[in-house]
């Protein structure tokens, strides 16, 4: 009876110890409701292509935001424009955090995928607003972005759109639109915006062209200025340096830097948003005034979006994005809520491996070092709402995309001081002091 | 709030979750090899020194100075396969195996003709595990190493106010410690990935935090015999020291901006409650040299609602961390039978589901429900007595199904096999314990 006992107990032993560790779990083919994948091309401006901290580079190529969709989804490959570092052009890098100090890394990278005979899944072209995707063609002779990605319009086609036709996409992603107002919004100004009509008129002539080509189409809407850090890190009033808190007037009242609004120079409305291009003319004085220290010039009018210049780039955001909204849903293609997604960002922050990342600069997590551009893991935010887009417009059921939790470059590249070149030293510790590595309270735009 | 502090606090809070335990949730049940045998199922039987932990009323029966000491083996494991987005798809981890070593010590003393006395130390709640190459382990930023002890000492009263009613009361004393690591990672400024930028450890433990027990044994027919006992929940109040150390993470600029801000040292508090439990048991012994028994055993899980962590310098780094644990029965089944005199063999088999919501599943701790397969041998010879058994546990694999408050997802399997021994002693008076 002992023995039996002694039998039994090794039996139950060995059965339990042999299921003892669960078998690695692989990827299923993803459920994509009847979606092809053996085709897909993407279309866009620098967030398409990945561009991360002013510059395309293979390890923030390999996690654009269509690339990672790609992983998603199980399509079947993924060319990209691959540059080599230290990207082109060469990326911005923190290299002293308690600035911070922003250099550039030296020596610009190469292509290295340059013999790829087809044309490339990812289209996006870094700097293109939408009207050049309908229009420029690749030129050998400037070997710019255009070039990089397009190559050779005899072979491929003439203009990205072209392309985009030409590729016959089994289902194509089509986010454009950010340039028609970003060169005019980093400019400190609403002028240079792509007029309405103009955009509706080339949206509506860009996607009737990609939707007859391709097997389904998504689309993805703009994020609106006021979640992007590089117009909102630096508050309208005049911070101590010493203390990192807004500096009182006698009566208790925050001090505004000086600034032109609509055309005419003084202090600037609390809801004035401060382009990071201001941030070296701060640091001399200018748009303080002179009772505290500062020169008491107003910065420049490219340094300021006045509250009307702001509200009016907000409301084309929206404009546009209503364009995107119409022409999309007549035509069958989901659309990213991209706007909704920031917004949700700035205000509750997103929880992403255990952690919870905001649209801070430099601190957040969301963005690149650029400020305007983000980063992998704000990526990821955006791929994950074109597959859910793709999930509610198909009855698909795509998994989220695998995080980019790293290493996605060397993390030692431009740790050497020396040789770095400098791009501008962002003087937030003295006139914001917003940097603290491990967090600290944002300083929320006034309203 | 300080939000990296407030996470680095957060997932500390994560830490004090008790890892894998040998039962659901972090319960430890092992505190009688007799018990064991039979599925656990021992309220009714209560007839060993270990009654004062399944239910006291049984000592009133143990006749002058008895006790018996134990301990439990177990072999546990955890291992995680991982999905997208995090950690993605054909990721594996596993603990380093580990042999668990629970105690259980009892004395009794029969001090009047209806009375009986008896202090009891046991371990009923705690476990840890540390997951294999704890620097690389994908889940590092949640936990690395954990472990939670309790000690629990019951000193009981026992009386007997009618030939078919035995009562008992009395108190627990719990005594605890805990401590858990983690990674602490930052992500790259620069956009290489996350960084491990260091380590938080903490350690601490509570003054004794009591509570009460109780039971109570009905002869309800010649061969039945019912068993009802209690024991409360007990709020273990612990405290002791936050200790977080830097490392290089490859970027020696990020890791100076990392040291300005990382923080100090210090106390932190914590609150972890143990749940109450109630069993219901019967044994029935109509059958010669047969005893069966079966036991119901409620757990108020429920009262493990939230973990929350108090900082001494730095009150914006204080979290509360939901658990949200459902309250849980465990149906225990077990036989004996007596051979001879001398020998009595075991059997026993017990259902034993989680209290844990699938969103709750970490690195930390990932529960799952248990099928628990025992067998046991008694030996008896003059005053000395012997139990022994063997428990396999079979869990299916548990899968968090996206839900992970850690976002930390995908199916956790376990295996665990039990063995333990207790001897026993009968003190003077020449008759054999029983």
């Amino acid at each position: 009876m002992k023995r039996l006992s002694y039998v039994l107990l090794i039996i139950a032993l060995i059965a339990v110890w042999s299921c003892s560790e669960t078998d690695p779990i692989t990827k299923p083919a993803p459920d994509t409701g009847g979606l092809s994948f053996a085709r897909f091309h993407a279309i866009g401006n620098s967030m398409t292509a990945g561009v991360q901290s002013g510059g395309l580079v293979e390890g923030f190529q390999n996690v654009s935001t269509a690339a990672m969709v790609a992983q998603a989804a199980g399509a079947s490959m993924m060319e990209q424009p691959i540059v080599s570092e230290n990207g082109i052009p060469p990326l911005l890098y923190v290299s002293e955090y308690s600035g911070p100090t922003i250099d550039q890394l030296p020596t610009p990278g190469t292509p290295t995928n340059t013999m790829f005979p087809g044309i490339y899944n990812n289209l996006g072209i870094p700097g293109a607003n939408l009207n050049d995707l309908l229009t420029v063609r690749p030129d050998p002779a400037v070997q710019d972005a255009f070039f990089l990605v397009l190559r050779d319009s005899a072979a491929f086609g003439k203009t990205a759109v072209d392309q985009m036709v030409n590729a016959q996409p089994t289902t194509a992603m089509v986010w454009v639109g950010a340039n028609d107002i970003l060169g005019s919004a980093t400019r400190g100004t609403d002028l240079l915006m792509t007029p309405l009509a103009s955009f509706e008129a080339d949206y509506i002539t860009m996607m009737d062209a990609i939707v007859a080509a391709s097997g389904a189409v998504v689309a993805g809407n703009l994020p609106g200025i006021p979640v992007i850090p590089f117009f909102t890190t630096i508050p309208p009033v005049v911070v101590n340096p010493a203390t990192r808190e807004p500096v009182l007037d006698p009566g208790g009242n925050l001090i505004p830097l000086i600034g032109y609004n609509q055309g005419v120079p003084g202090a600037l409305p609390l809801n004035a948003l401060i382009p990071l291009t201001a941030t070296d003319s701060l640091r001399v004085g200018t748009g303080i005034p002179i009772p505290i220290g500062g020169n008491g010039r107003p910065l420049p009018d490219f340094m300021v979006l006045d509250p009307t210049e702001a509200g009016n780039i907000q409301q084309r955001i929206m404009d546009f994005n209503t364009v995107i909204d119409t022409v999309c849903a007549n035509r069958g293609v989901p659309v990213a809520n991209i706007f909704a997604l920031l917004n949700d960002v700035k205000a509750n922050g997103a929880n992403i491996h255990g952690d919870v990342y905001t649209t801070d600069y430099l601190t957040g997590g969301i963005f690149s070092v650029d400020g305007v551009h983000p980063s992998s893991l704000g990526y990821w935010l955006a791929a994950r709402e074109f597959v859910r887009a793709m999930n509610r417009g198909f009855g698909a059921a795509i998994p989220d995309p695998l995080l980019p939790v790293g290493p996605l470059r060397d993390p030692a590249l431009g740790q050497t001081s020396s040789n770095l070149i400098p791009a501008y030293s962002i003087s937030l510790d003295e006139w914001r002091g917003l940097w603290e590595v491990l967090g600290i309270e944002p300083h929320e735009m006034p309203q | 709030m300080n939000r990296r502090l407030a996470t680095l606090a957060l997932a500390l809070a994560c830490l004090i979750i008790p890892a894998q335990g040998f039962a659901a949730g972090f319960s430890v049940f092992e505190a009688g090899s007799r018990a064991l045998g039979t599925g656990g199922a021992f309220a009714a039987r209560a007839d060993d020194p270990s009654a004062i932990f399944y239910n006291p009323a049984g000592i009133v029966d143990l006749e002058n100075w008895q006790a018996t000491a134990g301990v439990s083996l177990i072999f546990t494991g955890t291992s995680f396969a991982g999905v997208d987005p995090d950690p993605g798809f054909g990721v594996t981890e596993k603990t380093i195996d580990h042999v668990f070593t629970p105690i259980n010590a009892y004395v009794t003393w029969k001090f009047a003709e209806k009375w009986a006395a008896g202090v009891g130390l046991m371990n009923p709640f705690g476990l840890g595990q540390t997951w294999e190459n704890e620097d690389e382990f994908t889940g590092r930023h949640i936990v690395q190493e954990v472990d939670l002890v309790t000690f629990n000492i019951t000193p009981v009263i026992a009386y007997r106010p009618a030939t078919t009613v035995a009562l008992s009361f009395g108190a627990q004393l719990v005594l605890g410690s805990v401590e858990l690591t983690r990674a602490q990672q930052e992500p790259d400024p620069n956009g290489s990935g996350f960084l491990d930028v260091g380590t938080a450890k903490l350690e601490g433990s509570n003054d004794i935090d009591v509570g009460w027990t109780a039971g109570i044994l009905i002869d309800a027919t010649e061969t039945t015999r019912v068993g009802i006992s209690y024991r409360s929940k007990v709020d273990m109040k612990a405290s002791g020291d936050a200790t977080f150390v830097q490392s290089p993470s490859g970027n020696p600029a990020f890791d100076d901006a990392v040291a300005a801000l990382w923080p100090d040292d210090q106390g932190v508090a914590l609150q972890v409650n143990l749940p109450s439990m109630l069993w219901i048991g019967t044994m029935f012994e109509g059958v010669e040299n047969w005893k069966f028994l079966a036991d119901l055993v409620f757990f108020g899980w429920s009262t493990f609602k939230t973990l929350e962590f108090k900082f001494s310098d730095d009150p914006s780094l204080d979290v509360v961390r939901f658990q949200n644990y459902d309250n849980t029965v465990q149906i225990r089944l077990g036989a004996e039978y007596a051979v001879n005199e001398v020998w009595a063999v075991r059997g026993g088999y017990y259902w034993d589901p989680s209290p844990q919501p699938q969103e709750s599943m970490s690195p930390l701790l990932a529960d799952k429900d248990r099928h628990g397969i025992t067998l046991g041998l008694g030996y008896t010879k003059g005053k000395w007595w012997v139990d022994a058994f063997g428990l396999a546990l079979i869990s299916p694999d548990r899968s968090t199904a996206g839900s992970s408050l850690d976002q930390y997802n995908g199916t956790y399997g376990s295996y665990g096999y039990l063995t333990g021994v207790n001897v026993g002693y009968s003190f003077g008076g020449g008759g054999e314990q029983q």
